[in-house]
């Protein structure tokens, strides 16, 4: 999947602060709707009662014969059940959901960033709760949600994000105008290949509801665009699914079986859905009141296809067993699994040879058994380790807090440090992507920070990203981005060492210099403490910075 | 499943993937310390008046002798290089031509164009009354100088008609000398040319020349003499048509070369790398006065020369036998003038001889006295492959191994943008490398699907550590280990990523042999005349 781009779906109309105001409506796109394309059906938001149901309703769950119960809990318990009178009051609780934006510029961490809007679409699971992706509501300022067939704008706040499965929950601060309606259910049973869906939405920034119709076309793992970082279950479909679907519910019968999140850039035809065990996930993660995140196992498996392999291990030629490949320090299976352990089944399912599983009916990698799992959760390995069968019980925690450094960050503002022309940042994804930084420069150092445990010694891998020209650096400013390895002869442990060492307290003394070195550069930073005073004065006005820093 | 930590890691090094359609020929690029600085040698700016051709050249001759008594010869080649990422294969062929000057004794000295991967080179009188098979007696990579033979004997005739030119002395700036070269092929003109400049932007340094009051004859091209005295002074590396100048090396390198033993060369690596000392801040912080130059050490490369010496890194390098380097890096050099101290360093004297270099460190200044040679390129963990020698390599079972050198390492990084993790590693572990005294490290690079590589397809590009439990030595060592015979026919590979040991079949990788000499690579190894022992 290396080289496909996922697109998110959230139409996106960017503007500066400096924008007049009256302006900003006419950046919203347009929607293109074409009455005359089939599958699409627009919905008179004047009058509910008489909009047009898809032609062909798909078939009730109930007939379907092959379902299989998923054996998480469909919603939280918080949230009691009702049942919608009929379809087409479905869409009653499927709301759009605009957002004011504000995107910090990591390339610039100092400054306010980039404002803009984007609209979704939301529906809703509990009373004045709306279900929605993380993407349209993250670096949200303010949030409104417009009910179906309704103009009122009413403000909303996030009530919890999950930026790892793309999912949030949308509170309305008024939920008054939602009293009567229903919301929606969420479907006991995962759907099969082949069954038909509907998704329904506020694409293209429009205003009137769309529904489309396809069926499923394939159950994988894939990468979620919204994080970057993290792979989950998808399902494919191939109704059109477009910018401003975000976060519409995709609809089999009356019941709600995904959420619409992303699609694929080369492709036609092809949506992606959140599915019901990624969203039962979630909202169970969060009926203790708090997201707890994912739980990982920490190693990597390899495939014993190889015979010389399998001879090896003595085991038989049925294709089953993997190999643990390696184990990532620190992580939940760290002092648990060894390199060169034989994985033969995960909590009783047999592990085949590529390291799947069948669960629920499906083929899924066995990693999917910690998908489904909460912190403190625990997997019983049966392994062979040198030969020998044994049972191991990893318990599961969620990857330490550095690893978010792979994925993008969301609803933070952008740390940094300037130290005499020199803007210091934590290495992370929206870093590295801001500054178009060369992997070359840091692989190796992210590798030991984040797989041998390099984490436990220090809080951030810091780079030196910018250099503002003045006369304090004016012989250092084509260095390009580098790592920092020490200050004055320490070594850096993080943004915010980095930071008391630059910056000591006002009573400590000073040595003459402060010295900075830096990875696989040619010499070190040299800078006269007693120059640095009227140097930072003059480097915060003329580059307008307001702080030093920003931990 | 939740992969926070590998799918990114996986994903950036996706950047590196590397596809095996794309191999193209790249030189190979040698591992001199960069300068620091550009400091191209500055031009006057002389606008050289146009309009002339090869009959006013030929208005210029004062009496010119017949073509073939002046010493000219054309040199054509056949050149195929080998590709060091796939080794068992050699690129398109192509053709090179040059000039070269007879200097008596069967020997014409020429650019290394020509004999770079040479298969065929042919000497021809420049009538084309006669053509001749070639061979190369010596060449230089470094100098980019080669010096050609008769294939046989019977063929020595050839220089029979020709006149033979000794070297002469050098040339320095403001020097005249006259340029000897052949207007549509056989007539010999004469043209003055003055050296205007000097060009210390590569690994030596060069002479720019233009004409005295002309342009550049049109057939002008490399190989050429230039005269003075009617000895050789300097030979023509390149030209740069729009500048209507003329790239020369120097007859004091010439001769140096011309010295040389077969298959070495004089250009010394001392494996340092600089950093200028123009910051005043940076000066004070080093204790160093205000008004004197000198070079940073930024990095003394293991077992080079500046390491063998006693150079550390954070020194700084005052003095070039007892020439003082500026504060930007430039120092006196007897016949090219002020000079970046890189060039510098690498021309002033040849392998062998001693250089002092005045070393302030800590404040304290000492001179410490180096021993030229190319240790540093050549006898690291990583170094070159030798020049002008065919890449070592075993294709085993469908598994391709070869030795981790900078040529290699340096290839691929050009091709791909970058490298593997597993590769970059390596640079942190040279100090490991050196203590355990290992003669090549081993690299996995490529694996062909076969019977034997089955669920391996996805590795590649990383070291093997060992081999049934012994560690890996030298490349030599590393082909016997993989040869001795196991118990259980297993051959087990430990390699520095994951999942760390592999196993392949011994009867399954001699199939797979067999079928891959077959149909499609009929040389599995070449452990080459240089392998240890």
């Amino acid at each position: 999947m290396g080289g496909v781009k996922f697109f998110l779906l959230i139409p996106l109309a960017l503007l500066f602060s400096a924008v007049c105001p009256a302006q900003q409506a006419a950046q919203v796109p347009v929607p293109p709707v074409s009455p005359v394309v089939p599958s699409e059906t627009e919905v008179d938001q004047d009058q509910p009662a008489s909009a047009p149901v898809p032609a062909s309703l798909p078939a009730d769950p109930q007939t379907n014969p092959p379902q299989t119960e998923t054996d998480q809990p469909q919603a939280a318990p918080d949230m009691p059940q009702k049942t919608s009178p009929d379809v087409a009051a479905a869409y009653r609780g499927i709301a759009k959901i605009e957002v004011a934006k504000r995107m910090p510029d990591y390339g610039v961490p100092w400054q306010a960033g980039q404002f803009g809007r984007g609209t979704g679409t939301g529906f809703m699971v509990a009373p004045g709760v709306f279900m929605t992706n993380a993407h349209v509501v993250a670096d949200g300022e303010r949030i409104y949600v417009s009910p179906y067939a309704d103009a009122r704008k009413i403000p909303a706040k996030v009530k919890y994000v999950a930026h790892e499965a793309d999912l949030a929950l949308v509170e309305v601060e008024d939920s008054s105008a939602f009293a009567d309606v229903p919301y929606l259910e969420f479907s006991k049973l995962m759907p099969h290949l082949e069954d038909e869906v509907r998704v329904i939405g506020y694409p293209i920034g429009g205003n009137r509801l769309s529904v489309t119709r396809g069926i499923i076309s394939r159950i994988d793992t894939i990468p979620y665009a919204h994080p970057q970082n993290d792979s989950h279950l998808i399902i494919q479909i191939d109704a059109a699914i477009n910018p401003g679907n975000s976060g519409g519910p995709v609809l089999m019968g009356d019941k709600v079986v995904g959420v619409a999140f992303q699609g694929l850039m080369q492709a036609n035809a092809t949506g992606y859905m959140i599915p019901l065990p990624v969203i039962n996930r979630f909202l169970r993660d969060v009926e203790d009141g708090r997201y707890d995140r994912y739980v990982e196992i920490g190693a990597k498996f390899f495939p014993m296809e190889n015979p010389a392999m399998r001879k090896h291990f003595n085991l038989p030629d049925d294709a089953m067993g993997t190999l643990v490949g390696d184990v990532i320090r620190g992580s939940s299976c760290d002092g648990k699994l060894e390199v060169g352990d034989v994985v033969l089944a995960v909590d009783g399912h047999p592990v085949d040879s590529s390291g799947m599983i069948e669960l629920d009916g499906e083929r899924v990698k066995f990693e999917e058994l910690a998908e489904r799992a909460f912190k403190g959760d625990s997997l019983t390995f049966s392994i062979l380790r040198a030969g020998k069968p044994l049972e191991v019980k990893v318990t599961l925690q969620p990857p330490p807090a550095a690893a978010a450094i792979t994925g993008n960050a969301y609803d933070e503002l952008p740390r940094y440090v300037q130290f005499a022309g020199m803007v210091f940042q934590p290495l992370q994804r929206n870093v590295i992507v801001a500054h178009n930084l060369n992997p070359m420069g840091f692989i190796v150092e992210m590798e030991n920070f984040l797989q041998r445990g390099g984490w436990r010694e220090k809080e951030d891998i810091v780079m030196l990203t910018t250099v503002l020209p003045d006369e304090l650096n004016e012989r250092f400013n084509d260095y390009g981005s580098r790592v920092v390895t020490k200050v004055n002869g320490q070594p850096v442990k993080g943004l915010r060492h980095l930071y008391s060492l630059l910056y000591p307290a006002p009573g400590e003394k000073r040595p003459e210099f402060t010295v900075i070195e830096f990875k696989d550069a040619s010499r070190p930073f040299v800078v006269e403490n007693a120059a640095l005073q009227a140097g930072h004065a003059r480097i915060s006005a003329s580059y307008n910075i307001p702080e030093p820093a920003r931990l | 499943m939740n992969t926070f930590f590998h799918s990114s890691i996986t994903a950036l090094a996706a950047v590196l993937a590397f596809s095996l359609g794309s191999c193209k020929p790249t030189p190979r690029t040698g591992n001199h310390p960069k300068p620091t600085e550009e400091q191209a040698a500055s031009r006057p700016d002389s606008s050289a008046p146009s309009g002339h051709s090869a009959a006013d050249h030929l208005a210029a001759v004062n009496q010119a002798p017949a073509s073939r008594e002046v010493g000219l010869l054309y040199v054509d080649a056949v050149r195929q290089s080998f590709q060091i990422l796939r080794p068992w294969e050699k690129d398109k062929p192509n053709r090179a031509r040059a000039m070269g000057v007879y200097l008596g004794n069967g020997r014409v000295l020429t650019v290394d164009d020509v004999a770079k991967d040479a298969t065929y080179v042919e000497l021809s009188l420049p009538d084309e009354t006669r053509r001749v098979p070639a061979k190369v007696l010596k060449r230089d990579e470094a100098m980019g100088l080669a010096l050609l033979g008769v294939q046989h004997e019977k063929d020595a005739d050839i220089f029979d008609t020709l006149k033979a030119h000794e070297l002469g002395n050098a040339l320095s700036l403001g020097s005249d000398a006259t340029l000897h070269t052949l207007v549509n092929r056989i007539i010999p003109v004469q043209v003055p040319m003055v050296v205007e400049s000097v060009d210390d932007g590569r690994s030596l340094p060069r002479l720019n020349m233009r004409v005295r009051g002309g342009t550049l004859p049109q057939d002008t091209s490399k190989g050429l003499p230039l005269l003075r005295d009617g000895r050789v002074a300097g030979l023509v590396m390149d030209r740069d048509s729009e500048d209507q100048t003329l790239s020369v090396l120097n007859a004091e390198l010439l001769r140096r070369f011309l010295m040389e033993r077969e298959g070495g060369t004089s250009v010394p690596v001392l494996g340092i790398h600089f950093a200028p000392l123009d910051d005043p801040t940076f000066r004070r912080y080093l204790k160093l006065p205000e008004d004197a130059g000198g070079l940073y050490v930024s990095d003394v490369l293991p077992l080079g020369a500046a390491e063998a010496a006693g150079l550390k890194k954070g020194d700084v390098v005052v003095s070039v036998d007892g020439v003082p380097i500026d504060s930007i890096g430039r120092c006196q050099h007897p016949i090219y003038g002020l000079i970046d101290a890189n060039t510098m360093l690498r021309c002033l004297k040849p392998n062998g001889e001693k250089l002092c270099l005045g070393i302030s460190r800590e404040g304290k200044r000492s001179d410490i006295s180096v021993e030229l040679n190319r240790d540093a390129v050549e006898k690291g963990p990583v170094p070159e492959e030798k020049a002008g020698l065919p890449p070592r390599y075993i294709l085993w079972g469908g598994l391709l191994f070869q030795p981790f050198s900078s040529t290699y390492r340096d290839t691929l990084s050009q091709r791909s943008n970058g490298l593997p993790i597993p590769f970059l590693q390596m640079k942190d572990r040279v100090k490991e490398l050196i203590e355990q005294k290992r003669r090549d490290v081993v690299a996995l690079t490529l694996i062909i699907p076969t019977s034997a590589t089955l669920g391996y397809e996805n590795l590649g590009f990383c070291i093997v550590e060992k081999v049934n439990g012994k560690p890996v030595q030298s490349f030599a060592q590393f082909a016997d280990l993989l040869d001795t015979p196991t118990a259980d026919g297993v051959v087990e590979l430990s390699i520095n990523r994951d999942p760390y040991t592999i196993y392949i079949d011994r009867r399954a990788a001699e199939t797979s042999n067999d079928s891959l000499r077959r149909r499609a690579i009929p040389c599995l190894r070449r452990l080459g005349e240089h392998a240890d022992n």
